[in-house]
């Protein structure tokens, strides 16, 4: 019974690998087929095919030159003649037989004869369309970027430095599409601190390889309707700029928190159904990946703070706790909906997911000496159910957008535990998380302005780090961009974010962010770029305990 | 009892004013001549209008004349110094209300791609960003990637959908049209001008007029051959005078009726 079952599950197995076969077998054109037709009356035709499966017809000709017609579009051909040797199409290009006739008119083109008298040529054909759609060539291209900032306060350290190299590959057919990015980077700065350290090359020049995306598409997988992509991929949801409350399935990027919005890839399968009026998109990721931390000198603003009261803390030692490697813990998924109705654009979308950031479970209170103890944190990464919604359209010729999440935590509890003198030690209860549903929502609008400047202004409530009702404040953000000398300069004098962390105690709780900066394009695919960012703030907010890091940037940019 | 009937004929009815019956008679004939001029200048000038919409609708039957196009597109700006910048584009288009663009070239913007549908639906797709954004209409007065065509110059348009034509003159083998925008139409041009060629209707030279009426731009519709039964300007050069520099499209590789259906024209399309 048990070899039956075996048996019958290896047959799948083979019968889908068949389907797949079958279904990426290239198309080209049908052995015999009628491409051409020599339009003397004593010339004959005999179609046959070579041994490289290309259609190809013997012609006999006795006149020097000939009119030639062809039966199909010669757009999507491509003719040469062939000598009785079979010699490949490189040699016909030689001038012996001056034989090779390329035409991409449609109709009818001339054929010259090599020589006098008689000679059989075969006039071969490939569609190249049919060649383009399943020989995948492989481009490739790519960027460097070179991005350096500087504290504005004395002694000015350096705060940042990238040095990427993203390297691009894609191979395309009418069916597939293989995609890669990778990223070679150098990131941060020397920090040798011993002789020994010399020797290691991650101290003295940082490097890191990361592969960002790298996936496969197939177009039309076996329905018309439906493709898929599988492999690590970006899924950008939602249709506001960078703050999206809905883009909840790839890992939050914080790395670089200026370039807020950016997301790692996931390892997933998606499928896309399109029918009609709707498009329905499946998401299924089977592996949980956390989010990306900030570099320690930002990861304030975002990971949670810890504080015991009456107690300084020494050694604070943290264990991430990662949800069971197993199809139920650690799986994520997402579904949406999307359609246009009226003019405007409607999703749909649920995800089933975790919060990317860690939550503080349990504080575990060890060794205190006097007003001082080591801790030990547990932190975990609580499960969330989202229901996404989002528009995008335009009114009076202003872009409008609108993108809201209700956000469904799990409930999360925890414990303190202290060691008390005499007593042992005591374990108290932490409802660390809540399972009150929340919502995170963004409203948004663009305009450009006959002078060429351009003006986009969003309202968020809810950043990407908050959690829980009470805890969201509300963000104003604003870009006008000014593009002067046929977009060889781009000012933007205006760039940034008013933060409100409480509305009862304005303007006692809030942070004023601006980011003035340009670009200077010197040359096709090079830009320059420069710029200054300044918080300032009040209060005990997120992006307030930053306002001591104003800085001063500079970046260089060269696509190939 | 003769003579009161004849001195009653004399008499006739009384005239108010001293006028006379002749009087009256040249009156009416000259107002029945003053009605025949208007209404024959009417008619002339009705005939006239129809004439200049008609050519404007030959126009449009010759220029959206295939049911798809498939253009390899080169595209060169040349600035006021002679400097010049290449870009490619692969441009798709159905009927005069679909059009997909991806650039090819250069590195910077490629893999860009712009989508165009009917009732005034854009999308942009960006790579960097892996999703489609929708754009509003405001977008259509600003420079397309950097050349002196705006949006609204690339859009694929029916002119006499949007624009009524009236015949200025004709002149060496070419009607010259002066178009004015309908009601409702949006357009960054107060009006246009535009020289057909009598022989095939299809356009040779548009001048392109600003909102304060001054002569802005230039384009110019060169290298018109036949492709199988449908003409096309294999080189248009956009012409902005205010700038002094212009951006050549030339069409490398076009193809007609190569069945693209409407699915073509979507964001699915555009992501790939």
């Amino acid at each position: 019974m048990e070899l039956v079952t075996r048996l019958t599950g290896w047959l799948k197995i083979m019968g889908l690998i068949l389907l797949l076969i079958s279904w990426l077998r290239p198309s080209g054109l049908s052995a015999g087929e009628v491409l051409a037709y020599y339009d003397s009356a004593s010339t004959s035709l005999e179609p046959e095919v070579n041994d490289k499966n290309i259609p190809r017809q013997k012609i006999f000709g006795e006149q020097p030159a000939a009119k030639l017609n062809v039966s199909r579009n010669l757009d999507f051909l491509n003719l040469a003649a062939i000598d009785d040797e079979d010699r490949d199409q490189a040699q016909l290009e030689k001038p012996r037989t001056e034989a090779a006739a390329k035409s991409k008119e449609e109709g009818k083109f001339s054929i010259k004869w090599p020589q006098n008298g008689p000679m059989p040529l075969y006039l071969s054909a490939r569609d190249e369309k049919d060649t383009a759609k399943n020989e995948a060539g492989l481009t490739w291209g790519g960027v460097l970027l070179l991005d350096h900032r500087l504290l504005a306060k004395a002694p000015q350290n350096f705060s940042f430095k990238e040095y990427r190299l993203e390297l691009k590959a894609e191979a395309k057919t009418e069916k597939t599409k293989f995609f890669s990015t990778l990223w070679v980077r150098s990131l941060g700065f020397t920090s040798v601190k011993s002789s020994a350290d010399l020797f290691v090359r991650e101290k003295t020049t940082p490097f890191e390889a990361q592969i960002r995306e790298a996936y496969v598409d197939l177009y039309g997988f076996l329905f018309p309707w439906l493709d898929l992509r599988v492999g690590r991929q970006r899924i950008a949801w939602g249709t506001a700029d960078r703050v999206n409350p809905t883009d909840n399935l790839n890992p939050d990027d914080l790395e670089d928190i200026w370039d807020f919005g950016r997301h790692l890839g996931s390892d997933a399968l998606k499928a896309t159904c399109y029918l009609s009026n709707f498009t329905l998109t499946g998401v299924f990721i089977p592996n949980f990946t956390p989010a990306s931390p900030p570099l320690p000198e930002w990861a304030e603003a975002f990971l949670p703070a810890l504080a015991i009261p009456g107690l300084k803390i020494g050694q604070l030692r943290n264990e991430i706790i990662l949800p069971a490697n197993n199809l139920k813990s650690s799986s994520l998924a997402g579904l949406k909906i999307a359609s246009n109705f009226r003019g405007y654009d409607f999703s749909l979308s649920y995800v089933r997911g975790r919060d990317d950031l860690p939550l503080l479970r349990d504080v575990i209170v060890e060794n205190i000496s006097g007003d001082t103890a080591d801790v030990l944190a547990r932190l975990v990464y609580p499960r969330m159910n989202i229901l996404g919604l989002d528009m995008a359209g335009a009114l009076a010729g202003v872009g409008l957008w609108a993108e809201a999440a209700v956000f469904f935590p799990e409930r999360v509890v925890g414990e303190y535990v202290f060691p008390v003198p005499n007593l042992g030690v005591i374990r108290q209860r932490n409802v660390a998380l809540r399972n009150q549903a929340y919502s995170k929502f963004v409203l948004g609008a663009d305009y450009t302005f006959p002078s060429g400047i351009y003006l986009n202004g969003q309202f968020a409530h809810g950043f990407l780090h908050e959690r829980g009702a009470s805890e969201l404040s509300d963000y104003f953000l604003v870009n006008v961009e000014w593009r002067l000398f046929h977009d060889k300069l781009k000012l933007i004098p205006l760039a940034g974010c008013l933060a409100i962390s409480e509305w009862r105690q304005w303007p006692d709780q809030m942070t004023l962010i601006w980011m003035p900066s340009f670009e200077y394009l010197p040359a096709p695919n090079a830009a320059i770029a420069a710029g200054l960012r300044v918080i300032t703030g009040r209060g005990d907010n997120s992006f307030g305990r930053l306002k001591d890091r104003d800085e001063f940037f500079w970046r260089f940019k060269y696509s190939f | 009892m003769a003579d009161l009937k004849k001195k009653q004929v004399k008499k006739g009815l009384p005239l108010p004013w001293g006028l006379s019956w002749s009087w009256i008679l040249a009156g009416i004939i000259i107002l029945l001549i003053i009605l025949f001029l208007i209404l024959w200048a009417g008619h002339v000038f009705a005939a006239q209008k129809l004439a200049a919409n008609e050519i404007l609708s030959k126009v449009d039957e010759v220029v959206n004349a295939a049911r798809d196009r498939e253009a390899k597109i080169k595209v060169t700006i040349v600035d006021s110094q002679g400097r010049q910048e290449i870009r490619e584009m692969l441009s798709y288009q159905k009927g005069s209300d679909r059009r997909l663009v991806k650039f090819t070239a250069p590195a910077e913007h490629k893999g860009i791609g712009f989508l165009s549908l009917p009732k005034e639906l854009m999308y942009v797709y960006l790579p960097a960003y892996g999703r489609t954004r929708r754009i509003a209409s405001h977008v259509r007065n600003t420079k397309f990637a950097g050349t002196d065509f705006t949006y609204e110059d690339m859009e694929a348009v029916r002119y006499s959908e949007k624009w009524t034509a009236e015949l200025l003159r004709e002149e060496a083998g070419q009607y010259v049209l002066e178009l004015k925008p309908k009601e409702g139409t949006k357009s960054q041009y107060l009006r246009m001008v535009m020289w057909v060629r009598e022989e095939n209707f299809y356009p040779a030279r548009t001048e392109l007029y600003d909102q304060a009426n001054r002569l802005y731009k230039i384009l110019r519709l060169e290298k018109v051959e036949k492709i199988g039964p449908y003409w096309v300007s294999r080189q248009l050069i956009m012409e902005d005078l205010k700038e002094k520099r212009h951006t050549i499209l030339e069409l490398e590789e076009v193809k007609f009726d190569t069945g693209l259906a409407d699915e073509f024209f979507s964001e699915r399309f555009l992501m790939r």
